[in-house]
């Protein structure tokens, strides 16, 4: 038994079916997804509107009264059959830009967005720069003068 | 009177760590071991300055000392003992007054740690940095956070106590402390960084002097930020515990950034490269506790305008500034010395590894640096207020917090130089099946979502990979396979894990109600039972609380409660919560009875697997310990390869042997 689980025909079955447990596994996921509500999308947009009383909580999160006006009215505009995208927009023409939690992608906000993908692109860049740099390098191999440095080290511990 | 007794100390505390800078200073440039020496003394006379101010600090909280600008402020005769002692942390000056006392506890560490070798000049460095930083937070405290103003009062005065939301639970006496512990322990480091930076004496020495206090450091901080997340939990009525708050990310900016240093610097100890990154690192971390101070604390990203109305906004942003100009002035002079020849062979390697982990955490501390400051710069240059919130941190920071899994997973069992596929197959098929089966059977019980279940399967696979490691070393060496720095930080990984799981169950899969209640009426949320049982008022001795009582499942009677703290406007709410292991009903009161016998309106929030998350900590901070462990090590100079000779039967008693290497000559 046990050299059996230790053997390559195991390991190369069990690849196999680790690989068709995740597939399955994903594909399940992806089929049957929860239908929407109109209350997970209510609270969906309420979580991405800043409450515009409070420090820094949401309209979903928040207990002021302005936040549940708020919801009221995602709610009545999400009945009424509009976009998230719309109902976003219809808030933040009434509050200020401000209570937009995520900001838009556009105009100087986007910054906030494309910066980190830039780091990204960049970090990657370095470092498939270094590792084509050190493929060129031969390793180095120690000096005469190296192994007397470590024999002294050696010495006068 | 205690305003005298604590203004002394900080006097003594500033005048003894700038005079010790001189001396340092001086005794560096003219060699002179005799001045290093006395760097034992200085440290020893900033810590009683320290010691001196706090117990002054203390003394007036408790004898209710008015006259004091703080205690009139903050303190109040209403406020129970424990939270009483905890007002020094409620407010910025006793919180630079605790600061200074850590920083001070941690220079005089320092120098009893190295007391044999204080006329090294390394160890001088380390000590004139630490000295530094003592001096600039013992000056705020004599400037613009002065903690021991004194005030007249008129008689039968009473101050209005600390900020309510600080007095509602006994976590608000030990977050700050651990906090605090973490972001003054990374000033051990940094200081030996600098002083490596200024002896010339770049070698892996420096890095080993420092590990433990690295490590400790770290631990403190996880701590503190766990402790964080669990007060706000418990305390602030919105059923969360990260809102990505300026305040939250403050702390978790050098607690990434310290991360990646802990596993990057195990590529120069082992292979001598990545050293101008390993000291970017530290001196990033360092910075960042500076920096998320002043964000916090100047009242600037309330907006850019408030920044003005206090100076400590200017000092502390100068000190950034200075630190990060200095570093990097240091790291550029030193570059020549800094280079190294090794090389990373490829990227399916233990370095490699740690080389994809560190721009993953690099990006991570970008993400939320960005993200944190972006409205401050925004408001800069635009007239317009721009607003990154969670929803942001979340979209950004999900994916490289599932990658990090996916590399928690794979990175320990890869050897260092190069891994061929027949080994990685073998190392980590036992690891993927735990993946794969958590993966199917998740989705199997029905939890969907694509970034949950990847969190859940990558979970399974990383915890496997740890406790691989964990078995086959406790299978070598017994106990001792649970101590050190690898097996202890497997022990953390697994904790990681249980945090990992149990923030993408509770942040997936919340159940939430807000409904009304008539008196004995109960309704069912997720599968339990909320009966309202009926409301009533407790005098108490810091606040008038009313109480709603709720019984859950038949069982418990549970109060979540509303306070009106005398001297505060609005009322506090007080959430009470049914913990479990599998999941936690989380109670709040939205709105009170509007008359007697009336209803109540209650928010319901079931949050699956909470308790995990304190758990999780918990094991990180236990797998900390157990890295940090003096455990039989070998010396780091000592050749690997060299075989060593037989123990003598009888060893000389005179001088312990040293095991001669052979075969190096």
């Amino acid at each position: 038994m046990r050299s059996f689980l230790r053997s390559t025909r195991f390991r190369r079955g069990s690849w196999l079916v680790i690989v068709a447990l995740v597939v399955v596994a994903l594909v399940r996921n992806g089929v049957d997804e929860r239908p929407t509500t109109n209350e997970d999308r209510v609270r969906s947009i309420a979580s991405t509107m800043k409450c515009p009383v409070c420090r820094s909580q949401s309209v979903a999160d928040s207990d002021v009264a302005a936040a549940r006006a708020i919801r009221v009215e995602i709610a009545r505009r999400v009945g009424a059959g509009e976009s998230d995208d719309q109902i976003r927009d219809a808030i933040a023409d009434t509050y200020g830009e401000g209570v937009q939690l995520t900001p838009r992608a556009g105009g100087l906000a986007g910054l906030v967005w494309i910066l980190p993908v830039v780091a990204v692109v960049v970090a990657l860049a370095a470092l498939s720069a270094a590792f084509a740099r050190w493929r060129r390098t031969s390793p180095t191999s120690a000096t005469e003068a190296d192994r007397a440095l470590v024999d002294d080290a050696l010495q006068h511990r | 009177m205690n305003s005298v007794l604590g203004t002394s100390g900080v006097v003594l505390g500033v005048t003894a760590s700038l005079l010790g800078v001189v001396t340092l200073a001086v005794g560096l440039r003219r060699g002179r071991a005799d001045l290093l020496r006395t760097g034992w003394s200085y440290s020893l006379l900033v810590l009683l300055g320290a010691i001196v101010s706090v117990v002054a600090m203390q003394r007036a909280l408790i004898t209710r000392d008015f006259s004091v600008a703080f205690v009139h402020d903050h303190g109040s005769s209403r406020t129970p003992p424990l939270f009483n002692v905890a007002t020094m942390w409620s407010a910025l000056e006793g919180s630079i007054l605790l600061w200074a006392l850590i920083l001070a506890g941690f220079t005089v560490h320092i120098a009893r740690k190295f007391r044999q070798r204080l006329s090294d000049p390394l160890v001088g460095w380390a000590l004139l940095t630490m000295l530094v930083v003592c001096a600039f937070f013992f000056l705020l405290m004599l400037g613009p956070a002065n903690p021991f103003t004194s005030v007249t009062v008129p008689a039968g005065y009473d101050g209005p106590g600390p900020n309510p939301l600080l007095q509602e639970h006994i976590l608000m006496a030990v977050h700050p402390p651990m906090l605090y512990l973490g972001y003054v322990g990374f000033t051990v480091p940094f200081a030996f960084a600098v002083a490596a930076l200024a002896t010339g004496r770049l070698g892996e020495g420096w890095l080993i002097e420092t590990r433990r206090a690295t490590l400790m450091a770290w631990g403190f901080l996880t701590i503190g930020i766990i402790l964080g997340a669990w007060w706000s939990y418990e305390v602030l009525g919105w059923g969360g515990y990260w809102g990505w708050d300026p305040v939250e990310n403050a702390s978790l900016l050098p607690w990434i950034t310290g991360t990646a240093y802990l596993h990057s610097v195990m590529v120069q100890e082992r292979r001598g490269m990545l050293r101008v990154w390993n000291l970017s690192l530290l001196c990033a971390t360092f910075s960042l506790t500076i920096l998320g101070t002043f964000l916090t604390r100047s009242g600037v990203l309330e907006s850019v305008h408030a920044f003005s109305d206090s100076d400590i906004g200017a000092w502390l942003l100068t000190f950034f500034g200075l630190t990060v100009a200095v570093t990097l002035g240091l790291i550029g002079w030193r570059g020549d010395r800094l280079r190294s020849p090794g090389r990373i062979d490829s990227p399916l390697s233990r370095e490699g590894a740690f080389l994809a982990n560190n721009v993953l955490f690099a990006g991570f501390a970008f993400v939320v640096l960005l993200g944190t400051v972006f409205p401050l710069l925004a408001e800069v240059v635009q007239d317009r207020p721009v607003t990154v919130g969670p929803p942001y941190f979340d979209r950004m920071t999900i994916p490289i917090g599932i990658a990090l899994l996916f590399l928690m997973a794979v990175a320990p069992v890869l050897p260092w130089r190069k891994a061929s596929s027949e080994l990685l197959s073998q190392r980590l098929v036992w690891p993927a099946w735990g993946g794969a089966l958590t993966l199917f059977a998740v989705v199997t019980i029905g939890a969907r979502g694509l970034a949950p279940i990847l969190a859940f399967g990558l979970a399974g696979f990383a915890g496997g990979a740890a406790l691989r490691q964990v078995a086959l070393a406790t299978r070598r060496q017994g106990w001792r396979g649970l101590v050190g720095r690898t097996n202890g930080g497997m022990i953390v990984h697994l904790g990681v894990v249980i945090v990992a799981v149990a923030i993408a169950a509770s942040g997936s899969y919340v159940t939430e109600s807000e409904a009304r209640y008539a008196p004995g009426e109960t309704r069912v949320v997720g599968g339990h039972e909320i009966t309202y049982l009926g409301t009533r008022e407790v005098q108490e001795r810091n606040r008038l609380a009313t109480k709603v009582s709720v019984r859950v499942d038949g069982g418990k009677v549970y109060e979540p409660s509303l306070s009106q703290y005398p001297g505060f406007g609005s009322l506090i709410g007080t959430p009470s919560v049914k913990t479990g292991l599998q999941e936690d009903v989380f109670l709040s009161i939205s709105r009170l009875p509007q008359q007697e016998g009336g209803e109540v309106t209650l928010r319901v929030i079931i949050e699956p697997l909470a308790l995990w998350l304190w758990i999780g900590g918990g094991v990180m901070a236990f797998g900390t310990v157990l890295a940090a462990w003096p455990g039989k090590r070998r010396r780091p100079t000592d050749p690997t390869s060299a075989p060593v000779a037989e123990e003598d039967p009888e060893p000389p008693a005179a001088e312990p042997r040293r095991p001669e290497p052979v075969g190096v000559r």
